[in-house]
């Protein structure tokens, strides 16, 4: 099974997590979460890249919003590229939207 | 158990793999899997499997110069897109009910009670069981009613023999997607309940006309053009409803819609009209419901590439009508539907979840079953934050129900645009 997402790393201060193309089918693990919220540690400026994802179910946008909470709580930055609108819907019913930060690109996304 | 066993078992009493399916409450690929050893049944698929192997397998006991009784049994209607069901006891009874195969795209559902009761009816029983079969065998196109009560009225009379009967005919509407005609009439006993929706509502399903043989002007017929899936309908002869009704026909009609209401995966009949109160009459209990879907497939939650597949052909499917942004939330909601089962069904590892889905006339739907944990509370499931949550967001409708082989089916709805819809300007009816 291909991975979910690809950890893309700019040197000690960025990181990309790259989603695959398409439809997120992956069902999000303790394993997972364990991981990025690892990445959020390591790192002070996080992209969660979801320019090519159409579909994000709802289990892992919550675990993008403990990564944010978790950022947040130590002055770090994280937010997302991509804006489909099935996902910016998603976060809406989720009552994510205004907490995300959402960008058009993953440059955009990465600047504080 | 032998899977070879199943195998051979299944294939001599002449049933598909749906089939069997339907008697234990799972897939066409669940049993597929069991048969080809790929899959292991969940412990209640198990143990309603060996019931039904002990039952098949074992030929029923007689003692020493016992005589068995051959009453004709109808030929089974072959329809693929209709559920037929009956339960009924004793035995042999003046009460039965039948699907009659009109055609390949039409059925006459009949549920008739002989005046009298057991063994002493069975040759007035066995006289009108066998005048439907040669009725429905000289038939060149789809029945009337009318005519049939009007001709089996005649034949009555000439016998002197009284029945009360239900007759239906159900014939689908060529180009129209999961919809059919439908015509019923109803002499002597209480009108069945068809239920339909959503909107969830119980309809006029018949006419009720004195008991047969009656006159033809006595004849009144029910006609619904156009009755679109899902649509179930529950009849029954007057000894089961009194005796659920404790005495009363009315009060036994509510226990019916109360037990019967349009879930997903009707209760078996048995389990359901099986009371403590001692039955007194003959009994017989039949549901017929549309049952064909555009797609029925299944998936384990870890397989990706699956999942993909029938979200595809979900995408595929409602594109055209929806549009492309509808289409994907659709999907959406479908693939929530499949988190939401990998998440709660089966939290200790991968388990099988399976989607049908259909495009009926005004709106698309999607089942989507597992046979896991089940629903602790379905009200606090239907209006919880998170996962039902975005369902709702992308649907007009999202239901919860218990699965009838255990575990949960989320049944989610997404009208159609209509022409008033489409007619908008830009920004909706507002801008």
């Amino acid at each position: 099974m291909d991975d979910p997402y690809r950890i893309e790393r700019l040197g000690n201060e960025c990181a990309v997590v790259h989603f695959a193309p398409g439809e997120l089918t992956a069902i999000r693990s303790q394993a997972h979460l364990d991981e990025l919220l690892g990445l959020v540690d390591s790192h002070g400026r996080i992209a969660i890249d979801f320019t090519r994802t159409t579909l994000v179910p709802s289990d892992w946008l919550r675990a993008i919003e403990r990564m944010r909470v978790r950022a947040g709580a130590a002055g770090k930055h994280l937010a997302i590229a991509g804006k489909t609108a099935a996902i910016l819907k998603t976060a809406d019913a989720l009552k994510l939207r205004e907490s995300l930060r959402w960008c058009d690109t993953i440059e955009e996304a990465l600047r504080p | 158990m032998d899977a070879v066993e199943i195998t051979r078992i299944r294939r001599e009493k002449g049933l598909s793999q749906v089939a069997l399916g339907r008697i234990l409450g799972v897939s066409q690929p669940t049993i597929s899997g069991i048969e080809r050893g790929v899959i292991a049944p969940s412990a209640p698929v198990l143990a309603r499997l060996r019931q039904w192997l002990e039952r098949e397998a074992t030929p029923a006991p007689r003692s020493p110069g016992e005589v068995a009784f051959l009453v004709p049994q109808n030929a089974p209607a072959t329809l693929p897109f209709l559920r037929f069901e009956s339960w009924g006891r004793p035995e042999y009874s003046g009460d039965f009910a039948a699907l009659f195969s009109v055609g390949k795209n039409a059925a006459l559902f009949v549920v008739v009670d002989v005046a009298g009761h057991g063994t002493d009816v069975l040759p007035a029983r066995t006289f009108v069981q066998g005048w439907l079969q040669a009725y429905v065998g000289r038939l060149r196109g789809v029945p009337r009613i009318s005519e049939l009560a009007g001709d089996l009225s005649a034949t009555l009379r000439d016998g002197r023999i009284d029945v009360s009967a239900f007759f239906a005919v159900v014939a689908t509407v060529p180009g129209t997607p999961h919809t059919v005609n439908y015509e019923a009439g109803s002499f002597g006993l209480a009108a069945p309940l068809l239920l339909s929706g959503p909107p969830f509502r119980t309809r006029p399903s018949a006419e009720v006309c004195p008991a047969l043989p009656l006159e033809p002007e006595e004849v009144r017929v029910t006609v619904i053009d156009g009755l679109e899936a899902p649509w179930r309908l529950v009849a029954a002869t007057d000894g089961l409803l009194q005796r659920i009704g404790a005495g009363s026909e009315s009060d036994g009609v509510k226990q019916l819609r109360s037990r019967f209401s349009l879930g997903p995966s009707p209760p078996p009949l048995e389990e359901l009209l099986s009371t403590e109160i001692p039955w007194i009459d003959d009994e017989v209990c039949a549901t017929l419901e549309w049952a064909a879907w555009d797609f029925e497939g299944s998936a384990v939650t870890a397989d990706e590439a699956e999942t993909r597949r029938m979200l595809g052909f979900v995408r595929l499917r409602s594109r055209p009508a929806l549009g492309e942004a509808k289409a994907e939330e659709f999907c959406g909601a479908v693939l929530e539907a499949f988190q939401n089962a990998g998440r709660h069904a089966y939290p200790k590892g991968p388990g099988r979840v399976s989607l049908r889905f259909r495009e009926e006339a005004s709106r698309f739907r999607a089942e989507i079953s597992d046979n896991g944990a089940g629903m602790s509370d379905r009200r606090k499931v239907q209006t919880s934050e998170g996962g039902f949550a975005v369902m709702r967001t992308f649907c007009k409708e999202v239901f919860a129900d218990e699965n009838r082989g255990g575990g949960t089916v989320v049944t989610l709805l997404i009208d159609k645009p209509t022409q008033n819809d489409q007619k908008l300007p830009e920004g909706g009816p507002h801008g």
